[in-house]
């Protein structure tokens, strides 16, 4: 269990900052830096830009996301922004509208 | 990979479920919502959740209003003031500066507290009768 959860009956307006793993199942409006492993499930729903370590999307993002490690969208994601990462990965199923970014 | 993820949801999905702040995280805004919410790290804002609220030993809450929960329990700091449906309790680690209202007030030995109790239980006949002393 991740040291932080954001249930999904929960809805953050501000700014979330965390040294820790991150899973986000509510709402949050503003923005989250994440140092760690960065969770946006199913039904979750980020309108903020968003600093991770790995980052892993099932929910809903509406912002650029800046990873230090990989972004993994999975099957269900609907991102909606740019994406600064190491890696990527969008699955077969996800909604992605905006820029790659790989630091090559 | 995702072997938490499926688990994790379900039971508790209809009515929000229980929601964890860490000790390395920091909210500066605004959190509400449904569920049970217990905060082990720092918020600078507004908290008002349906379900039971815990402030735990080291986390801090500064709010300009008063925290609201069907209960609370704190065991950390809180400077605003804490207002529940149902019992507010204060444990020995608890430093607050605020009001508290609730339903059920308790303070254990050691707890700091600086405020005033509003606490909204019936009081006895022999007291409540005759209106003397209000």
């Amino acid at each position: 269990m991740a040291s932080t959860v954001i249930g999904a009956g929960i809805t953050i307006e501000g700014e979330v900052s965390s040294e820790d793993e991150v899973v986000v199942q509510g709402t949050i409006r503003g923005k989250l830096h994440g140092k760690d492993r960065v969770t946006i499930e199913q039904g979750a729903v980020v309108e903020a830009d968003v600093t991770s370590g790995p980052l892993t999307v099932a929910g809903s993002i509406t912002g650029n996301i800046n990873s230090h490690d990989r972004v993994d969208l999975q099957a269900g994601a609907k991102v909606i922004g740019n994406v600064k990462a190491t890696r990527i990965t969008i699955a077969d199923g996800a909604q992605f509208k905006g820029n790659v970014d790989m630091d090559v | 990979m995702a072997q938490g993820k499926t688990i994790s949801r379900g039971a508790s999905q209809s009515s929000g479920g229980p929601s964890v702040l860490g000790a390395g995280v920091t909210v500066r805004g605004r959190l509400t919502g449904e569920g049970d919410v217990t905060v082990e790290g720092n918020i600078e804002g507004a908290v008002s959740v349906t379900g039971a609220l815990i402030i735990a030993a080291g986390a801090s809450v500064s709010s300009d209003d008063a925290l609201h929960a069907r209960t609370a329990v704190i065991a950390g700091n809180v400077e605003g003031g804490v207002v529940a449906d149902g019992t507010v309790r204060l444990m020995a680690s608890a430093r607050v500066r605020g009001d508290l209202k609730g339903s059920e007030i308790s303070i254990d030995e050691g707890a700091e507290f600086e405020g005033r109790i509003d606490a909204s239980f019936e009081l006895p006949a022999e007291l409540s009768g005759g209106g003397r002393g209000r």
